[in-house]
């Protein structure tokens, strides 16, 4: 049967310089299950239908000239496989941008899953672990806590750029909205 | 995962409504603003075109009035300069600003803290 991907999406930001390296687009994918304490971002946990969007769709909608790069956040991307896989693979053949995967499961579990390696794949740089508050990344680092690691799964990045110019980054829209994102929050 | 949160910004204090009014004034997007010394409202001026910032009660947002193009568009740039003026005017001590970008009409700061 020959069927369109749906992504459940909790939130996109077109173009973010704090997500990894140089300017990307950010896409917060919707679920999970981890219930990390100290999450930052409880509203993406709930199973519940937010904005649906195919994969090309998506990233047609938001792309915008001078992105390096694909980040997928959430929430936990590896629950929508489907829909992250054809997204990695628009956004590295479509529009030759890198891509960098966030996840709670660990690289060895996935690599244990033919699905899951499929994605890695198309993937640049996982980024692994639970989010753990007792060891909060100290750095620049862009990752939440020290126990996240980084895989580079091709010759693209390596862990220097990673280091990014601040913990946290705020845009404000020409309407005057602000999306807040990065690896701290304000206060 | 890095965190993500929206936040709409109310024209509510008029400190930064004046103090992006100047920039506006500064960067030649608007012509002038005049201060009403009696009521809580402001005349701004764009080539002729006038628009009021006002206020009915202390408690309330402020609210452009006037012709609805220049009114929506000098709104939405106040509104942006606000957020940015606030933002600066309120960062934590142990956060400071260490960039600042202006492009595709989006205001990126970065924070280190």
């Amino acid at each position: 049967m020959n069927y369109e991907v749906i992504i459940n999406v909790h939130s996109i930001i077109p173009v973010s310089c704090i997500n990894g390296p140089g300017k990307r687009m950010v896409v917060f994918f919707q679920g999970c299950n981890n219930k990390c304490p100290g999450c930052f971002n409880p509203d993406t946990h709930a199973f519940v239908k937010k904005t649906g969007y195919s994969p090309k769709s998506l990233i047609g909608k938001y792309f915008r000239a001078g992105i390096e790069g694909l980040t997928v956040s959430g929430g936990e991307p590896f629950y929508q496989r489907r829909g992250l896989l054809q997204l990695l693979i628009s956004a590295r053949e479509d529009y030759g941008l890198s891509t960098v995967v966030y996840t709670g499961f660990s690289y060895e579990r996935l690599s244990a899953s033919p699905p899951a390696r499929a994605i890695l794949k198309y993937t640049d740089v996982l980024v692994d672990g639970r989010f753990e508050i007792a060891g909060k990344e100290p750095t620049m680092l862009a990752r939440g806590s020290t126990n996240q690691r980084f895989h580079f799964l091709s010759d693209k990045y390596t862990e220097a750029d990673f280091v990014m110019d601040g913990k946290i980054e705020m845009i404000i829209a020409p309407d005057g909205t602000i999306t807040q994102t990065g690896f701290s929050k304000v206060a | 995962m890095s965190f993500y949160c929206v936040i709409k910004t109310e024209l509510s204090r008029k400190k930064y409504v004046i103090a992006a009014l100047a920039e506006m004034q500064r960067k030649g997007e608007i012509t002038n603003y005049s201060v009403s010394q009696t009521k809580d409202k402001i005349e701004v001026d764009r080539d002729g075109e006038v628009v009021t910032v006002s206020r009915t009660k202390e408690a309330a947002n402020y609210e452009i009035g006037g012709i609805s193009r220049p009114a929506r568009e000098i709104s939405d740039r106040i509104k942006q300069l606000y957020a940015y003026e606030s933002i600066k005017d309120n960062l934590p001590l142990d956060f400071e600003i260490s960039k600042e970008t202006e492009e595709a009409g989006e205001i990126h700061i970065t924070l280190k803290g």
